[in-house]
């Protein structure tokens, strides 16, 4: 069962982990229906990718389709999101998809599944309440929801691991 | 909620000191990367493969910036002006190349 009960902002590490390993798509499917967010910064990224943008921009949107996720975008009209993320920014130290991402997790109450420690610490000193997941968090609750076996997560996070730092 | 001003603060000014000091080194002003419309116009980018403009010294400094987890790894590849996901497959391989 999920332990989670907010939306979760997905970031592009943990979407390019997934998708790599070939399971994002069953992956996402351990949380209630429309509960995962892909900014709209990490979806224009993934369709730069020469080699598979095309291949995953189609499944984020036939995910969309399926009500498993939704595109979201910082809300200009309200001056707290776009204040932190234009500050996040301007801070140079993330990237457009993790500001965006951050900005939306810390303003509207959801929880952010990121690997990356820069990001994850920027996020939990601007707001401690939101939850960081990282890939294989969310590969350990695919196993609880019998979407995958343990052999498949396994394989998946050594891989992680002998990539390294990147 | 505040937004908290001084957390990051140290290290943003380390990494904005790093950029200058990269941009003084090569001698390249904002106004000369061709990503303008004049260098679109005179061609630059038109090419299947663009050209590598980011100098070697501001790719190193970049390199530093995030090996001292100053920048994460999506600023890094803005940085260096490369696609996030390309540049993670290059790291990823790289790893591996190495275990071998």
């Amino acid at each position: 069962m999920s332990p989670l009960k907010r939306p979760v902002v997905l970031d592009n590490d943990v979407v390019s982990r997934l998708y790599s390993a070939g399971v994002l798509h069953r992956a996402l499917q351990v949380r209630p229906k429309s509960n995962f967010r892909v900014t709209e910064q990490v979806a224009e990224e993934a369709k730069q990718w020469r080699t598979e943008g095309q291949r995953l921009a189609k499944l984020l949107r036939e995910l969309e389709a399926a009500g498993i996720l939704m595109f979201v975008s910082v809300d200009e009209s309200s001056e707290v999101e776009i204040w932190t993320y234009a500050g996040l920014l301007l801070e140079n130290r993330l990237g457009r998809g993790e500001s965006a991402s951050i900005a939306l997790a810390c303003h509207r109450g959801f929880d952010i599944a990121m690997d990356d420690s820069v990001a994850a610490d920027v996020c939990k000193a601007m707001n401690p309440s939101v939850s960081i997941l990282g890939t294989g968090v969310l590969l350990n609750m695919a196993v609880q929801n019998g979407l995958m076996t343990q052999d498949e997560v396994n394989a998946i996070q050594a891989k992680i691991r002998r990539a390294g730092k990147a | 909620m505040p937004v908290p001003t001084n957390v990051m603060s140290p290290s943003a000014a380390t990494v904005r000191h790093a950029l200058k000091q990269a941009r003084t080194a090569t001698g390249l002003t904002l106004k000369q990367v061709p990503s303008s419309p004049t260098a679109r116009l005179l061609g630059y980018g038109k090419e299947e493969e663009p050209p590598d403009i980011v100098p070697r010294q501001y790719k190193y400094i970049a390199y530093k910036a995030y090996e001292m987890k100053l920048i994460s790894f999506e600023k890094l590849a803005e940085l260096l002006r490369r696609n996030y996901y390309e540049l993670r497959e290059e790291f990823e391989q790289g790893s591996q190349e190495g275990d071998a």
